[in-house]
């Protein structure tokens, strides 16, 4: 029976979200939606636990769909790399799926429900699909099923931009998507096979023309929109600043993290090493992205004024890291590029679960609206500090041990000039962290209190006064607001209106000190910041792990494809 | 000359590809400089279609004949159908239709959607509007 189970782990690790996910609807409910979400998520984290121990094991999983053998049927493959990718983005949607369940997104309702987990279902599906398969036309059809559930699952945020967020990236998706479709459509007319390993060897052995250089640039461009690599990041910051929040958790460590992890299988298993990196100058052009991308986006980030948006930024400079790793194209490049995946997902996870709890509960987004925050939701403030800390990479946090190794790795390669971007970026980095901290800590209590109704009155008096207003600290906070200018009144009403639930009427209904912080988004956050925490410090196991994966990538053991 | 020559005369065997360039650009434009919502996504659907001709284009074999097992005996099969065309590309394109259908559904959904909340399907006229009134999901 567990041999049985043993041996059929790859394809369940697909077909199980796949299976469940009509279910959702079908089922109509929306608690029997939400059971079965979080158990198939509980389901899939098991899986990939156990393909990560399998793999341990000295085993390769080699699955043939259909017992058709490997170059014509579809084979999925499980090695090193494959498992450790499979582990964190199942890591990752497993909280997400929890904190999916919190009130963070309470626009979309109760009949809404069920079909936007079926839209999450899918979305995860297909990433995992994109990880565990072996043939580069199933990637493409996996890719689509991840890209039009999130498409959907983006559409559901309640400002309407979200709408529009969601139409541009579907446009530029579906280009980058079918531009891949067309770099498979080459390299099949080329080769005559589909099998990645397949592919593999008949390019090395018949070498490149032109053919397989156009099938390289069209795949560069069509999985550089997918992973948001820094020219192509278009799509990533309005995608991840209007959709809802749980849907920004589950993208932010999923998504480009697969695409990222296809792009590596591509440029490393299918045209091999020696022709991306050798022949084709690939790696001077992903490391001039990267660089790019490090310095500007913390710069654009730095003027956001958006607090999701503002993280959005920062999600495209740490990517650039990741890309920089891959460019660096050596062994402990690679490891690095995963590790820093790795790190990256749990911090910018918890991130964005810090920064859902907050704009839940004070009913905006926009950072000058948000001073003195921390004071009433100090949990999630520190964890999103902690967070921030790690994208720095302060010593101690996770964000350090994967900008040390990349660092390392340039050195190692000669390329030590490498150093310099990466400390610059990590400065300016720094200077939006700080920023926030500013305003989340010491800036006057403001929207808070007058939308509460209530509370520390003198602190807010005593914060603003000292020139002109004096006379604050006697009045009411109420009072305070409406004193504050015109346009920022109308300002924080818009925006108020626009994050609160339905029924919160602003000037009839003074709600109380916000709703309790939910045990189940709490309990997702503080297991990511415990991560965070212990993988900071202790970084064996993560770093161990990425070099194994990086080493099967690199120098694969030699394979038969007969069997 | 004679280079200008050879290049003439592989044009009619390569019409199919230089037809699918030739799409697959219009459709790049239409979807980039269309400000119209709709328009784009019938720039998409004209450059996915271009991406389909070149697999279908391939997968076909000179002389080569349907891949259709004949229904009469093999024995008596003329032997000049021994040469057939190669089937997978058309296997591959019918899934990638699908997918240009899901992804076509989709985008028209959407733009349901934008038109309900903006009025409008112009991305000129949607910019004017920045503020527009949340959409409460049932």
């Amino acid at each position: 029976m567990t041999d049985i189970l043993s041996r059929h782990l790859p394809i369940l690790q697909v077909v199980v979200a796949l299976l469940i996910a009509p279910f959702c609807v079908v089922l109509g409910s929306r608690n029997l939606a939400r059971i079965l979400m979080v158990s198939t998520a509980v389901i899939m984290f098991a899986i990939s636990v156990m393909l990560l121990v399998g793999v341990f094991n000295g085993e390769v999983y080699s699955y043939q769909l259909g017992g058709w053998a490997a170059p014509w049927g579809i084979e999925y493959r499980v090695d090193y790399l494959t498992a450790f990718v499979l582990f964190t983005i199942n890591l990752i949607h497993l909280l997400a799926s929890i904190f999916c369940l919190g009130r963070t997104d309470d626009n979309i309702g109760r009949a809404a429900r069920p079909v936007f987990y079926t839209a999450w279902l899918l979305c995860i599906a297909g990433l995992n699909g994109m990880v565990v398969t072996n043939d580069a036309f199933n990637v493409f059809v996996f890719l689509e099923i991840s890209s039009l559930s999130t498409y959907v699952l983006i559409s559901c945020g309640r400002d309407p931009k979200a709408i529009l967020a969601a139409y541009r990236y579907l446009i530029v998706g579906a280009v980058g998507a079918t531009f891949i479709l067309l770099s498979i459509g080459l390299l099949y007319m080329q080769t005559g096979t589909l099998n990645i390993s397949d592919l593999s060897r008949i390019i090395a052995e018949r070498g490149s023309d032109r053919t397989i250089i156009m099938a390289l640039s069209f795949f560069i461009i069509g999985i550089g929109i997918k992973c948001a690599i820094f020219p192509l990041h278009d799509w990533l910051p309005n995608a991840y600043s209007f959709a809802p929040n749980s849907v920004t958790v589950l993208l932010s460590g999923t998504a480009t993290k697969v695409a990222l992890y296809v792009m590596l299988r591509f440029l490393h298993d299918l045209f091999g090493a020696n022709f991306s990196f050798t022949e084709m100058p690939l790696d001077i052009v992903l490391i001039l992205c990267a660089i790019l991308g490090m310095l500007l986006a913390p710069i654009v980030a730095l003027r956001e004024s958006n607090l999701k948006r503002m993280f959005a930024w920062s999600s495209v400079a740490q990517i650039s890291y990741i890309v920089m790793g891959i460019g660096i194209g050596t062994t402990a490049g690679t490891a690095a590029a995963l590790l820093h995946l790795f790190n990256h997902s749990i911090i910018k996870v918890a991130i964005f679960m810090a920064v859902g709890i907050v704009i839940a509960r004070t009913g905006t987004a926009r950072i000058k609206l948000l001073g003195g925050v921390a004071q009433r939701h100090r949990f999630a403030c520190y964890a999103m500090l902690f967070g921030g800390l790690g994208l720095i990479g302060i010593p101690g946090t996770v964000g350090f041990v994967s900008k040390w190794v990349l660092v390392t790795a340039a050195v190692e390669k000669g390329w030590w000039w490498l150093a310099i971007p990466v400390l610059a970026g990590s400065l300016a980095s720094a200077a939006y962290i700080w920023r926030i901290v500013e305003t989340l800590w010491t800036k006057p209590i403001a929207t808070d209190d007058a939308m509460d109704g209530g509370g520390s009155a003198p602190l807010d008096a005593k914060a603003e006064g000292g020139s002109a207003d004096i006379a604050g600290s006697k009045k009411s906070p109420g009072a305070i607001f409406r004193e504050r200018s015109e346009f920022d009144r109308t300002r924080i009403k818009d925006d108020t209106r626009k994050y609160l639930p339905a029924a919160v009427d602003l000037e009839h209904t003074p709600t109380t000190g916000g709703t309790p912080i939910h045990i189940v988004e709490w309990l997702p956050l503080m297991v990511l910041t415990g991560l965070a925490l212990w993988f900071g410090l202790n970084a064996s196991f993560t770093s161990d792990l990425a070099l194994r994966a990086a080493a099967s990538l690199i120098n694969p053991e030699p394979m038969n494809l007969s069997q | 000359m004679s280079s200008v020559e050879a290049w003439f005369g592989a044009l009619p065997g390569l019409l199919n590809y230089w037809v699918a360039i030739i799409l697959l650009v219009c459709g790049l434009i239409i979807v980039m400089d269309s400000r119209n919502l709709i328009k784009k996504l019938i720039g998409l659907n004209i450059f996915q279609s271009a991406v389909f001709l070149l697999f279908i284009t391939m997968g076909k074999v000179s002389q080569g004949h349907p891949p259709i097992l004949p229904s009469i005996p093999r024995s008596i099969m003329p032997a000049a159908i021994s040469n057939f065309s190669n089937p997978l590309p058309h296997a591959l394109i019918l899934t990638a239709i699908v997918v240009g259908v899901a992804t076509t559904a989709v985008g028209l959904a959407l733009i349901v959607r934008i038109r309900r909340a903006y009025g409008t399907i112009h991305e000129d006229q949607i910019a004017d509007k920045p503020e527009v009134e949340p959409e409460i999901m049932p």
